[in-house]
């Protein structure tokens, strides 16, 4: 027993010699400690979860790697590769490939070996299919992504703040109920539906074109080209919204509702407040919070839907791309594809994080 | 349960709706091969894109239609040629659940013919598809995939999640920590992706058995981390219940503990999450089958003949009947929603608003029409009528006036025969948790009021300054300097709040904006008093208020409510009360909250507070505890049920209580000195009755049922408030021996005599006829 007390102390004070000065940082300057540790937190999750990654291939039947050797074969076009089949290819050659493309390794030393190639060399390797760089793939895309996620994301926002706040005053007229349930109606409404829906719209009015990028790039006219875009992503851009307005409004609604109960309201009130600062300046500001955590979420659904919604209106984004490859199977581009993504969204929660510390003051010192 | 489920789904017609859709699209699935009239393959090449052709001609029939153009597959329907629909016909031959061999369907017009063209014209309800298959047919069989693989995700997923998450929440400490690290793995990656690369794991070449198992396997996976984090919540606030605390001591193993005494406790949440989350697992699967990743010919599911039959948008201009099964896909999505929304409605009923009744609003105090007047947006808003009080404001004094209590002079606060009612959903009658109070509050004096919780005295402060929650109305009057307060419109009663009537609250950790330092908090305040003051001068102030307070920490100003203790917020509360000058301050029971010792500092520095504040503060003073009560007001309420059971001079009443109720209150309350070993604390039985509550109608005593001395006419009647001056207690009480005649007093009292009474009595009232019996 008093081994254990002593090995206790003396790491609690070995502890203390290494954190000390962490401690004292934190205790100086706590916003910045919070997002060093938030990026340190992130950098480690995503560390992790390529280990998770590179570990599930390794879990899966077999075939994998003989696909990539078969594609491999293939597309290196060498003489007899096209004939090559399960039967052509002597175990002997499977075993080289595998040593050249390092798969006989563990997967773990395949994800550092990643990882170094990735971070040192800054090379996601290359496209098993186009032969072209995974990076650029990515790079060409993914802008596209983004701006489409963002503009809903905005848009959501934006919309189903003011309503929100507006039907929580209204809680319990009639039009507050006829808007909680279309709501709640969107909200139920599937996504891949309703794109199919606005893709027939489109079709059957012509109103609307059936894609949802211009056939010309920026670069060639950017006036013209703003005005295309704006035109062929609308209607994808409206499902995106319907889609994600119904549970956000309601969310805000009901958050609002919470914090106008709250003690401190009538606090506010019985000191004469008038009732748009009440509204405003406090219920509101409050209710500011749940919702920050919250967009990191939505915009992880945000992708998601994207995903669908890139693939049925064509658009060119990292949702297609993701989802041509794994029809293709070009594991190379999946993987990268992969955490890529998760980079990207666990970025947007650590800057969600973020932004919640420096609307709350709890947060910021550590409590809570 | 179920049986009370149903009876609260009578008014909720969507719900019903909901509800009955689901059922039937399950038994259409389960009798598939009896409900669509022909297998899922059986093909009509003659009648491809065959338009539907069901319809009602004296008697169901299905009609004829003739090909015009084989390319474009255009028809053309043949009048007056009609084959009968026959309903549980035979039809073609097949076996039910692959066991049991049967001929009738739902509906037919008789078995195919061996070869196609031959036998009766075939009904397609739904059209036919590019082989002249029958849509109808095909969605029945495919629900077969469609609606089951939502269940069984489901089941799988919600098992992971109740293991994982039971054992996280209830074991804690690592094994916690190592499952919601890795649950939260599953929900960084948004779903599709995380979906789309598993699926890219496995190769494509599985015949539609293997896809199905890999599809559910794949979705319960991906699932399963969400409810986790629910379960574990829950099992966490759970474990620390006593009756969990007890089995463990039973040495009950801790799984059993989980499946037989947690599990129970959330199983109502879990429905919840299985209705909703079932239509979110049919849709993965029908976007992973649209996209070709999922189920593929020649097994059917919804998102597969999607997939068929719309990917070519063309096609669906000229043949718009193969867009059916995306009705159903929807109609199946809508209906769970729905339905998981009014099971969580059901189980869950604090979310759900109460409905405004119009009739209780008061104007312009809350909600948005407030919000717009006060800017001056929403100038033509239906005005609602101002609420009459119901006792008519004449000059003369009003009937309830207690005695004693002069009006006007030295009088700062006067609220006669107030009612307060709540509007709760699904009652017709709103609750009233104030009855027919009246009390005043002088110039200077601590008038306090004591009551368990629910008696109604919350409701009757909030009520003073117009602050009662939106469902609640007030009737009756509420006078402060002679002016009407009651039924003012939101700017009047504004202009009271904080300037002339200050409250401080119950719970100071919650009674101040989390994100609004301190120092701010009090510019807003002063603020709003003086517009035009100055940051400086104004901190100045601040300075100054904490000081008053006891509070010499001006430098703390920046700091936010969360850094500071109990004690140092209340202290504060009182200083934003005081910062626009109040007279009258209404502390709602400031002291509940705090541990002895602030609470001793909280009450002396209201009493100076009250003699030092220039003017005279006076204060109401809501406690629970009547020592504390007794000890620091001038006069006291004792409230039960919405009612003032006894009032009077605070030591007279403490020192000689008369009503049984405050009695117990006094016996409740430990003594200085006592201990423990001298006998049981007198606690006051709890035997509320199960209607409960005040204003349920109930005519009688609302302290009856928990009266010791309670006669039968106690349940009958209410004995009306009446006053006890020295001398006239006996009059009260009927000569005869009360106690073997129990119930008779009300023919010896007639109420002429109680009302003769109460003009002369005192200052002391009383609403018990029988108490001075039981001395």
């Amino acid at each position: 027993m008093d081994f254990f007390a002593a090995v206790g102390r003396k790491t609690a004070a070995a502890a203390r010699t290494v954190f000390g000065p962490f401690y004292r940082l934190k205790k100086k300057f706590p916003l910045v400690s919070y997002i060093a540790g938030r990026a340190v937190t992130m950098a480690l999750m995503l560390f992790v979860l390529g280990f998770a990654v590179f570990g599930l291939m390794e879990l899966a039947p077999g075939d994998i790697v003989d696909q990539i050797m078969m594609r491999q074969l293939f597309n290196e076009g060498r003489p007899g590769g096209a004939a090559v089949n399960d039967e052509g290819l002597s175990e002997e050659q499977l075993a080289a490939q595998r040593k050249a493309l390092g798969l006989d390794q563990p997967f773990y030393v395949q994800y550092l070996t990643w990882l170094n190639r990735v971070f040192v060399h800054g090379d996601l390797g290359r496209s098993l299919i186009s032969r072209a760089p995974v990076s650029f793939l990515i790079s060409s895309r993914l802008l596209n992504s983004v701006v489409l996620n963002i503009i809903s994301l905005v848009l959501i926002t934006a919309a189903s703040f003011v309503l929100g706040v507006y039907f929580s005053a209204k809680a319990g007229t009639k039009l507050d109920l006829a808007v909680t349930f279309f709501a709640l109606a969107l909200h139920a409404f599937p996504g891949i539906l309703l794109l199919i829906l606005l893709q027939l719209f489109a079709l059957v009015s012509c109103l609307f074109p059936v894609t949802a990028y211009p056939p010309f790039p920026f670069s060639e006219a950017p006036a013209p080209f703003v005005f295309s875009y704006a035109h062929h992503i609308f209607l994808p851009l409206l499902a995106a919204f319907l889609g994600g307005i119904g549970g956000t409004l309601r969310m805000i609604r009901a958050t609002m509702l919470d914090q106008l109960g709250q003690p401190y309201i009538t606090s506010l009130r019985s000191r004469g407040i008038r009732e748009w600062r009440v509204y405003f300046h406090h219920a509101f500001r409050n209710t500011l919070n749940p919702y920050i955590t919250g967009s990191a979420n939505l915009l992880a659904g945000l992708f998601s839907g994207s995903l669908i919604l890139e693939i049925i209106f064509a658009y060119p984004g990292i949702g297609r791309l993701m989802y041509e490859a794994v029809m293709q199977e070009d594991i190379n581009l999946v993987l990268a594809n992969l955490m890529f993504i998760s980079a990207l969204v666990l970025a947007g929660m650590t800057l969600a994080d973020i932004a919640l510390a420096l609307v709350d003051p709890r947060i910021r010192y550590g409590k809570e | 349960m179920m049986g009370k489920f149903f009876v609260w789904l009578k008014d909720r017609p969507l719900g019903r709706i909901s509800l009955a859709l689901i059922i039937l699209l399950y038994l259409m699935m389960i009798f598939a091969e009896f409900a669509a009239p022909y297998p899922p393959a059986a093909a009509f090449p003659s009648k491809t894109y065959h338009p539907p052709n069901f319809r009602f001609n004296r008697g169901f029939k299905a009609q004829e239609a003739r090909v015009i153009n084989t390319v474009s597959w255009k028809y053309t329907r043949i009048k007056d040629h009609y084959e009968h629909v026959r309903f549980f016909a035979k039809g073609d031959p097949y076996k039910l659940w692959g066991i049991i061999p049967m001929e009738r369907h739902l509906f037919t017009t008789g078995p195919r013919g061996a070869e196609d063209g031959e036998g009766p014209y075939p009904v397609f309800l739904m059209g036919a598809d590019g082989l002249g298959r029958d849509l109808f047919s095909r969605i029945v069989y495919g629900s077969r995939i469609s609606l089951t693989i939502g269940f069984i995700a489901t089941a799988i997923s919600l098992a992971l999640a109740v293991l994982f998450g039971g054992i996280a929440g209830y074991s804690g400490g690592a094994a916690d920590w190592g499952i919601m690290r890795f649950a939260e793995f599953f929900m960084l990656i948004p779903g599709l992706y995380l979906i789309l690369f598993l699926r890219s794991l496995l190769s494509t070449g599985m015949d539609s058995g293997q896809t199905y198992m890999m599809i559910t396997i794949i979705l319960s996976l991906v699932g399963w981390p969400g409810s986790a984090r629910t379960v574990r919540g829950m099992v966490h606030a759970i474990k620390r219940e006593e009756f969990v605390q007890n089995a463990q001591l039973e040495m009950i193993p801790a799984p059993a503990i989980v499946l037989s005494y947690i599990i129970p406790q959330i199983a109502s949440l879990l429905i919840v999450s299985v209705a909703l989350s079932i239509p979110g697992f049919i849709m993965t699967e029908t976007t992973l089958s649209y996209l070709g990743l999922g189920i593929a010919d020649p097994a059917v599911s919804w998102g597969s003949l999607i997939k068929r039959d719309i990917t070519t948008l063309a096609n669906l201009r000229q043949y718009p009947w193969l867009l059916q099964p995306v009705w159903f896909l929807l109609a199946v999505t809508l209906a769970f929603n729905f339905l998981g929304d009014c099971l969580r409605d059901f189980f869950d009923p604090y979310h759900t608003v109460f409905p405004a009744r119009a009739a209780f609003r008061k104007p312009g105090r809350f909600g948005i029409k407030g919000l717009f007047r006060v800017k001056g947006l929403f100038r033509r808003a239906r005005e609602e009528t101002p609420q009459t009080p119901e006792t008519p404001l004449t000059e003369e004094a009003p009937p309830e006036a207690p005695p004693g209590a002069a009006s006007g002079g030295d009088a700062l606060l006067e609220v006669r025969g107030l009612h307060v009612r709540f509007s709760v959903r699904g009652e017709a009658a709103p609750r009233e948790a104030v009855r027919d109070l009246s009390f005043t509050v002088r110039r200077g004096e601590i008038l306090g009021i004591v009551g368990e919780s629910g008696s109604g005295k919350t409701a009757a402060t909030q009520a003073v300054p117009g602050l009662l929650p939106a469902n609640a109305g007030a009737s009756g009057s509420i006078r402060y300097e002679g002016k009407e307060l009651l039924g003012a419109d939101g700017e009047t009663l504004r202009s009271y709040r904080g300037k002339k009537i200050g409250m401080i609250f119950q719970e100071p950790g919650r009674s101040y904006d989390p994100l609004q330092s301190v120092g701010k908090a009090f510019l807003e305040t002063l603020r709003n008093g003086e517009p035009d003051i100055s940051a400086e001068a104004a901190r100045e102030k601040t300075r100054t208020l904490l000081a008053e307070v006891g509070l010499d920490q001006g430098e703390r100003l920046s700091n936010f409510p969360h850094q500071f203790s109990g004690g140092q917020l209340q202290r504060i509360g009182i200083a934003l009360a005081l910062a626009q000058g109040c007279e009258l301050l209404v502390a709602d029971e400031p002291t509940t909250a705090l541990d002895v010792t602030i609470q001793k500092q909280i009450v002396e520095l209201l009493r100076s507070l009250q003699k030092s504040r220039a003017g005279g503060l006076s204060v109401i003073f809501i406690s629970h505890d009547i020592e504390l009560v007794a000890d620091i007001s001038s006069r006291i309420i004792v409230m039960y049920g919405g009612m003032v059971m006894e009032s009077g001079p605070a030591r007279e009443l403490a020192a000689s209580p008369r009503h049984p109720y405050t009695r117990a209150l006094l016996a409740a309350s430990p003594a200085p000195g006592s201990r423990y070993t001298d006998g049981p604390l007198n606690v006051i039985p709890a035997a509320k009755p199960a209607k409960g509550g005040p204003g349920d109608g109930a005519s009688g005593c609302p302290f009856a049922p928990r009266c010791p001395r309670a006669l039968p006419v106690c349940f009958t009647r209410l004995p009306p408030l009446a006053g006890t001056g020295k001398g006239r207690e006996r009059s009260l009480l009927h000569e005869r021996n009360p106690l073997r005649e129990r119930g008779s007093f009300h023919e010896h009292n007639s109420l002429r005599e109680y009302s003769s009474l109460r003009e002369r009595s005192s200052l002391h009232e009383l609403r018990c006829n029988n108490a001075e019996a039981f001395r």
